[in-house]
């Protein structure tokens, strides 16, 4: 129970310092929006043909999902590039039925609108995270030191 | 030193601001693709069988040829139909409708329906390819050929190579197609309308 409840922290921790919210549903709206183009592949690769669009788009708000876990300073660019790339979309893979497009908006706000705000450490409070600014510079001291 | 935690929060302000921005910069987009009702590379599948109809259907180059839909690679009967494949170059359609049957989750039964092209302006299409299980219509071809040719067994492409039909025209009147999938290049979609009919 307590190895989850652990768990369950790490994971807060974690999330709560990245746009995971808008990363998750850049992702999800890039999943959506390359369905078609997928079915549709054996069209998309001939030459001169516009579904390849589709693929493009959707390849690309689907690496930037994943990408947007990890590079959290670049979560404005991000956000901008997905809200673009899912309106651009409509035109290469009806924006998966719209519904990619309309994930890939909300998506993109939730990344555009992510702000980095440092916490303090309260007072007796155990480190679950590997994220704290001071651990990771004095880890990197010890071992110059060695 | 005090010690932070990097956590980071979503600022409203600026969440609704790029929602306002995005949704003023898709509905401009609805607006330029409703003036001209121009799609490009508008492709539907992997979705089911669907019904296209019309009043009246004319192209040029046209081609039928037979072609399996799904996967053959799985094996599995149920995941491979038979299908004629329609490949035209360009199309004129009245009367458009595009319709599916879908459930939705609560709500119960409806059909979905994109129709266009029925106030006098027709439809236009370039490069149409359209996967079919059942084509209905009166037909009219102008210079038709039909040509039988070898295969082998094996040839995975036995279907599309051994029988061909070709015109040069094709004008078919009160046509209903069930589709698997649908391709077009190019289509100008005047008078669109899309709407959900619930089923009773």
């Amino acid at each position: 129970m307590d190895k989850f409840h652990n768990f369950g922290k790490k994971f807060k921790s974690w999330r709560m310092s990245r746009p995971f919210w808008g990363a998750t549903f850049s992702l999800l709206a890039g999943l959506i929006i390359l369905y078609m183009p997928i079915h549709l592949l054996e069209v998309a690769l001939r030459p001169g043909n516009l579904v390849v669009l589709g693929l493009l788009f959707g390849g690309l708000i689907t690496i930037i999902g994943m990408l947007s876990y990890f590079y959290t300073r670049l979560n404005i660019i991000f956000g901008i590039i997905t809200i673009f790339l899912s309106i651009a979309s409509i035109l290469g893979a009806l924006g998966g039925l719209f519904v990619g497009t309309l994930l890939g908006i909300i998506g993109g706000s939730l990344l555009l609108s992510w702000r980095v705000v440092d916490q303090p450490v309260k007072e007796g409070e155990e480190d679950h995270t590997s994220y704290m600014l001071s651990e990771v510079a004095a880890s990197s001291t010890e071992k110059a030191a060695e | 030193m005090s010690e932070t935690i990097l956590t980071g929060k979503t600022s409203k302000k600026w969440f609704f601001s790029a929602l306002l921005a995005s949704f003023i910069l898709l509905g401009g987009v609805f607006f330029t693709l409703g003036i001209n009702g121009v799609v490009y590379a508008a492709g539907v599948g992997g979705i089911g069988k669907f019904n296209v109809s019309f009043t009246e259907m004319t192209g040029t180059g046209f081609k039928l040829y037979g072609d399996l839909y799904g996967d053959p690679s799985k094996k599995k009967q149920e995941y491979v139909q038979p299908v004629f494949v329609n490949d035209i170059q360009n199309v004129k359609i009245k009367d458009l409708v595009i319709s599916k049957n879908v459930k939705i989750p609560i709500l119960g039964d409806y059909t979905v329906k994109i129709s266009a092209g029925n106030k006098g302006t027709p439809v236009e299409i370039n490069g149409l390819i359209q996967k079919a299980a059942l084509v209905q219509g009166d037909a009219v071809f102008t210079k038709m050929d039909i040509s039988e040719n070898y295969v082998e067994a094996d040839d995975p492409e036995a279907l599309k190579k051994g029988f061909t039909q070709g015109a040069s025209t094709v004008t078919i009147k009160n046509g209903n197609i069930e589709t698997h999938y649908l391709f077009q290049e190019m289509v100008t979609l005047p008078g669109l309308k899309v709407e959900f009919v619930k089923n009773q």
